[in-house]
């Protein structure tokens, strides 16, 4: 179970500036994170990650990502921040939110270990709700 | 004897063991001439010790030799056993009358007698100094155990002897010096050592001969138990106990009483004797015998105090006596007077002290006196008689008459007396007096003589200056340095030190000063280069103060004892490893056991001690044999034999033990065994007997028939599964066959047969082998293979007969010639050439197909392929056709097949397909031949339809390709697309769901706007794919175009494009020449382009533009769009024409655009390049060919 009162910083990330407005409203509506950033290139992002670790600052605790983006698109994504210093990405954690039908993405998102749940589009309140409900619960 | 003899070898185990505490070679000849005479109690013995002034063996020790018999034995000694030993070191023992006996005994009347004898070397030092024998007039009476004994006898007599030869040598000495032995009589020291408790361990000779008390009898008493009496001082008693029991040295000086009464004074120096590890092992005490010195020293002070009575006297004399004492210096001034004259004087002592005599000399006597005066002075008299007058204070006169002496000083008067005439007395004690000094220098002398003659060396050095004042003779004995040395260096006894020994004693004397004595065992190096061992006791003297003034000590040489000692050790060492000894009661419970029998029993001695000896019984030996062994013992015999006994941990060991009854009023009270291990031997006849049983138990069991001859044709050896009757089996053992025959009442034929056999193979030694027929009871033929052979064994000629039952085997055979039929029957009836070859390509077999001819195949065989056509006449190409195959499949291995063609009797053409292939690596070739005619001519015809049917597949494989790619495009292009399709459908949904719990209507407006704007993203996305449709689809259009109206139409259709209503349009057109070409697909290309530039401009920049240049020519159409927008980044360059490939994130585009245009303008054959730099700008170039020429002619065609 995700801990949601752990999760202060929430970056949300998606090419489709529609969606990055629906997701973030999610996110406020279920009421996860304090700090809510959004941001529709990842090459961004990664950017913004990378200065903080040389400010020696932590990782956000959850990023929303998409991934059919152009360029660096949402398993790239995944791929440099396996790159990064451990103790860095420590308590990431990353939800997929996407609209991809390739079986292909959801096993290749889910084998890294930063990320922690896929959910199709659209993504509603109940849906990312789940994500920090118990098992059992 | 024997029994005795293990007495003996406990005597010498206990001797070993208490060798620490033994000190005397006396006492050590003695013990072994005691053991000696133990062992040989019915033998004789002797010691031959060889003397190298007479060069011969003299018996130096003999028992049971009659005095004619030992003048014998030591003139014949060198020639007979004692001198063969002594020459080569070699031990002999002469169990009974044999070779050796006659060849060294001379004396002709005892060779007739058996008897044992048993000699070893007596050694020292590693040198044969004699022999020492011991013989028996029993045969066969000496056994290891006594060849042990004799051996530690013979070390212990070596020793001995050295240190016998050593005090001759001494004594020898002493005789010299006839002054210097007389003291060394008088003063040789008793040594006593105790044990830890003060109890005696040893005493010297000396000790035993000056007290009269005997070591026997005082052994384990304490000295003082029995050494003092009724004037002995209590308080030194107590000083010497107090010592011991602190284990403290101590010297003092005690009166003792010898056996007989007399008294006697000893200096006692008791020392405690540490080891390294500092534990006390025993007290030594010396004492020197110092009645004599005390006797003296008695008579000086018994002088001194006459001495001081005649003073005493005399100065009761000078004090009471009337006559005149009158003592006067040099001068003639008054030192003394007594009072005598004082008072005739009428003086005081006060008023004449000092003043001139001359001032009371009478003036008539004035003059005299003066002479008299002088004469003293010039002529030194030393004593006068005078006669003058005083005149005393009443000036009254006063005649005197007496003596003078004077006594002088350097060259000096020193005083002069005067005394009355009564100087008779007064002369006479002085004479004494002066007696009495000299006579007790003279004592003080012979006390120093006494010390001095001590067998130690005594020495003393004064500190701090380290001058050595003295050092006794003995040091020169000891060290072999002249007293001169001595005093010459005083680091002498340092540089004497052995070299192993130095570090600990230099080391040990630094502590000297911090411990006040050093008293140690160590090693020097003498004069003349050899070792030897001293024991040295130093001691600091320090005065009153607490100051050391001297140095002093005592050296003794300890050599012979250190090498006895060493040589016992060695001998105990090899006692111990060699035998195993335990001491039984009459019950056979164990009283006692050495370290041996522990060792290889693996019990404990603690374990062992009270058991029953049955507790090592390995339960091996039936109790018959222990009966039998009792039974010997009990009745007081030795007991000898091998016995298996179990140890501990449960392994078996073998001893060879000899059992000796002790016996006591003709009863054995205990038993004693030696033992030597035997397990290795013992082991290795069980592994003999093993392996006999091994191949016997081979030979019983083999199902074939054994038998074994002598040459003779005995037998010696004949299996079960021959003979199987184990009685008659027993019998036949050395009987022949005739005996057999004989005896089983059969016909002599078979035996006469045999007997032509083992003829046949004495003859010649070859092996006979035969198979034999015959018939079995059951009526079925049953083969037998007989063998018959010669081998020889341990030089000795054996025939052995073995016969195996072949029946089987035989029967196989038939079987595999059966099989053999069956097989060849098949292949010659399959219609198939088959034939088989050897490795030389020779027929071996050919089936009936192949040479139809029976003659011609069964002539074949052995022959090869040339042969065949040499017979038939026809050229060997065939053959050699075939060979060349055949070596292709011998040389590689593998297979070979191929097809000829033959003209066949009727003129048909047949071809036929051959193969060879290798058979169990190579042993043979078989060789196949099938008729192919048929199957050749249909493959011929088909022949051609073949390259036909491989075209068509290439083309087919190509086809498949096309479609496998096509296949996996369009599934990549359906996800894609549905993902499209899905994204603003999607976000629809997302919005919808958001604006359900959305209350706020402004935001709700909001929600509405971004629905909209979804819907047109998926309008679009839905036109692209409509476009990229038709561009695959549509077949290619040529028409004339009016550039100008096509981007006119373009570029207001833009203008609806949301927030891009500001961007400058800037347009060029030159068509002065009619452009030809599809027009959708135009409208498509420049639709996009244009479409692009307008989207990803700068937002907001109102210097956004666009250009479109078109430049038509006769050959081709030019159009430029160029633009300021966000540009595209180098990398994305090469890239932004793939499927679905988007460069940036800013547009909502669906990935299709560009390739679309890039799909259409391959279709028109023309070309697309792209310039672009990331946020300046990007332009597009496309070239596209106009098909105006084409088409004007084609429409003048």
């Amino acid at each position: 179970m995700i801990d949601r009162d752990s999760i202060n910083e929430v970056v949300v990330i998606d090419d489709n500036s529609i969606d990055l407005i629906i997701n973030s409203k999610v996110v406020q509506l279920v009421n996860v994170g304090k700090t809510i950033f959004k941001n529709d290139s990842a090459e961004d992002v990664l950017i913004n990650l990378n200065e903080r670790i040389i400010g020696g600052l932590k990782a956000p605790d959850l990023i929303l990502l998409d991934i059919m983006m152009p360029l660096v698109t949402g398993l790239d994504f995944l791929d440099q921040i396996d790159k990064m210093p451990a103790e860095f990405i420590e308590g990431l954690k990353i939800v997929m939110v996407t609209s991809s039908l390739d079986p292909g993405d959801y096993s290749l998102a889910m084998s890294h270990k930063n990320v922690i749940a896929f959910l199709g589009k659209p993504l509603t309140p109940q849906k990312l709700e789940s994500v920090f409900l118990d098992d059992f619960g | 004897m024997a029994s005795e003899l293990i007495n003996v070898l406990f005597e010498i185990e206990k001797l070993v063991e208490s060798f620490s505490s033994l000190d005397s070679y006396e006492a050590l000849i003695k013990n072994i001439k005691t053991q000696i005479e133990r062992v040989a109690k019915n033998d004789t013995t002797g010691l031959y010790l060889f003397s190298k002034e007479e060069n011969k063996l003299k018996l130096f020790y003999a028992k049971g030799f009659s005095e004619q018999e030992k003048k014998e034995a030591e003139l014949t000694a060198m020639e007979r056993h004692p001198g063969y030993v002594f020459k080569t070191g070699n031990i002999l023992w002469v169990a009974d009358q044999d070779k050796e006996h006659n060849k060294y005994s001379i004396d002709s009347k005892k060779q007739s007698h058996t008897r044992s004898r048993m000699y070893v070397p007596v050694k020292l030092n590693n040198l044969i100094i004699g022999a020492f024998g011991i013989q028996s007039e029993t045969p066969n009476a000496f056994t290891d155990t006594h060849l042990a004994v004799l051996r530690v006898f013979a070390a212990l007599a070596g020793s001995a002897y050295d240190s016998i030869q050593n005090n001759l040598l001494i004594k020898n000495q002493n005789t010299e010096n006839e002054k210097l032995s007389i003291l060394a009589k008088s003063t040789t020291n008793n040594v006593i050592y105790t044990c830890k408790d003060g109890k005696i361990t040893w005493v010297n000779t000396h000790f035993e001969e000056s007290t009269g008390y005997f070591l026997d009898e005082i052994i384990g008493k304490t000295p003082g138990s029995f050494l003092i009496g009724k004037d002995t001082d209590p308080e030194k008693t107590h000083e010497l106990r107090t010592a011991i029991l602190n284990k403290k040295p101590c010297n003092t000086t005690i009166l003792n009483y010898k056996k007989n009464g007399e008294a006697f004074i000893v200096y006692i120096q008791l020392n405690p004797v540490f080891n390294e590890t500092g534990d006390l092992i025993n007290f030594v005490a010396i004492q020197h015998d110092i009645t004599e010195a005390q006797k003296q020293e008695d008579e000086i002070i018994h002088k001194n105090e006459q001495l001081k009575l005649r003073e005493e006297q005399y100065n009761n004399i000078v004090n009471t006596t009337n006559d005149f004492i009158v003592t006067l210096d040099a001068r003639g001034q008054i030192k003394f007077a007594n009072n005598s004259w004082l008072k005739k004087m009428n003086y005081q002592l006060n008023e004449v002290i000092e003043t001139n005599i001359f001032n009371y000399i009478h003036p008539d006597s004035q003059e005299h006196c003066m002479l008299i005066f002088n004469a003293i002075h010039n002529n030194k008299d030393e004593s006068l008689l005078i006669k003058y007058d005083l005149i005393n204070k009443n000036k009254v006169k006063i005649e005197i008459e007496g003596e003078v002496i004077v006594t002088y000083k350097d060259d000096g008067i020193y005083s002069i007396n005067s005394y009355l005439k009564d100087v008779t007395e007064i002369n006479k004690l002085r004479i004494e007096k002066e007696n009495k000094i000299v006579e007790l220098k003279e004592s003080k002398e012979r006390l120093e003589n006494v010390l001095g003659s001590l067998s130690e060396s005594v020495w003393g050095v004064s500190l701090p200056d380290y001058n050595l004042e003295y050092i006794s003779e003995s040091a020169v004995s000891i060290y072999g340095y002249p007293l001169k040395d001595w005093y010459d260096n005083i680091n002498l006894w340092s540089d004497a030190i052995h070299p192993d020994d130095k570090e600990f004693v230099l080391k040990a004397s630094e502590k000297l000063f911090d411990v006040g004595q050093f008293i140690s065992e160590y090693r020097i190096i003498t004069a003349d280069k050899k070792e030897k061992w001293i024991y040295s006791d130093t001691k600091i003297i320090t005065n009153e103060k607490g100051i050391p003034i001297l140095m002093t000590g005592i050296t003794k040489d300890i050599t012979l004892k250190k090498t006895a000692e060493r040589e016992l050790l060695n001998y105990k060492n090899a006692l111990d490893r060699s035998a195993i000894v335990s001491v039984t009661d009459v019950k056979g419970n164990i009283t006692y056991v050495n370290e041996k029998f522990c060792e290889i029993s693996k019990y404990s001695k603690e374990e062992l001690l009270g058991e029953n000896h049955r507790k090592i019984n390995s339960g091996f030996h039936p109790p018959e044999f222990f009966q039998d062994m009792w039974k010997t013992i009990i009745g007081g015999n030795i007991w000898s034999g091998e016995i298996q006994n179990k140890a501990k941990d449960g392994s078996i060991y073998y001893v060879q033990s000899s059992i000796i009854p002790f016996m006591k009023d003709g009863k054995p009270y205990q038993f004693v065994a030696i033992r030597y291990e035997s397990t290795e031997k013992v082991l290795a006849k069980l592994a003999i007997d093993d392996q006999k049983q091994f191949y016997e138990t081979i030979l019983n069991n083999i199902p074939g028939n054994v038998a074994v001859f002598d040459i003779k044709g005995n037998y010696i050896f004949v299996n079960p599964n021959t003979v199987k009757d184990p009685e008659l089996r027993a019998w036949l053992i050395g009987k022949n066959n005739y005996d057999y025959c004989t005896y089983r009442g059969l016909s002599m034929d078979l035996a006469i047969d045999r007997d032509n056999q083992f003829k046949l193979l004495r003859e010649n030694g070859k092996s006979i082998s035969s198979v034999e027929k015959r018939q079995t009871k059951e009526g079925q033929t049953a083969y037998t293979n007989s063998n018959l052979i010669l081998i020889e064994y341990n030089g000795e000629k054996l025939m052995i007969a073995y016969a195996i039952d072949i029946t089987e085997l035989k029967n196989a055979e038939a079987k595999v010639s059966e099989l053999k039929l069956f097989y060849e029957n098949i292949l010659n009836n399959i219609p198939i050439d088959i034939a088989v070859f050897d490795k030389e390509h020779r027929y071996l077999f050919i089936n009936k197909e192949a040479i139809k001819n029976d003659e011609i195949r069964t002539w074949l065989i052995g022959k090869d392929d040339f042969d065949y056509a040499r017979l038939k006449g026809i050229a060997t190409d065939s053959a050699q056709l075939r060979r060349n195959q055949f070596n292709y499949v011998m040389k590689t291995d593998s297979r070979a097949f191929w097809v000829d063609e033959q003209v066949n009797s009727s003129g048909e053409t047949k071809f036929k397909e051959r193969r060879f292939h290798s058979y169990d690596n190579q042993k043979f070739i078989v060789g196949y031949a099938v008729d192919v005619t048929e199957v050749k001519t249909m493959a011929l015809a088909l022949e051609d339809n073949i390259v036909e049917m491989t075209n068509y597949n290439t083309l087919l494989k190509s086809q498949n390709e096309d479609l496998n790619r096509v296949n996996m495009e369009l599934d990549k292009f359906v996800y894609s697309t549905s993902h499209d399709l899905r994204v603003p459908l999607t976000s629809i949904m997302g919005l919808i769901n958001l604006f359900k719990i959305e209350s706020d209507l402004t935001v709700q407006a909001e929600y509405l706007l971004m629905m909209e704007k979804s819907i047109f993203n998926l309008d679009n996305t839905i036109v692209d794919i409509l476009n990229f449709s038709r561009n695959a689809r549509l077949d290619v259009v040529y028409e004339a175009i009016s550039i100008k109206n096509l981007l006119n139409e373009l570029l207001s259709a833009s203008q609806y494009i949301d927030g891009k209503d500001q961007i400058q349009k800037l347009v060029s057109i030159n068509e002065e020449i009619e452009l030809v070409t599809d027009s959708k697909r135009l409208r498509m290309i420049l639709g996009n382009l244009i479409g692009n530039a307008i989207k990803y401009s700068k937002d907001d920049d109102l210097l956004s533009f666009i250009e479109i240049k078109a430049e038509v020519s006769a050959e081709k159409v030019v159009f430029t769009i160029a633009d300021n927008g966000i540009g595209i980044i180098s990398t994305s360059l090469d890239k932004i024409f793939n499927i679905f490939y988007r460069a940036t994130s800013k547009a909502s585009g669906s990935g299709l655009g560009l390739y679309i245009v890039k799909e259409a303008i391959n279709k028109l054959d023309g070309t697309i390049t792209v310039e672009s730099e990331k946020n300046i700008g990007t332009s597009f170039k496309v070239e596209i060919p106009n098909k105006k020429i084409t088409n004007d002619r084609q429409g003048l065609n």
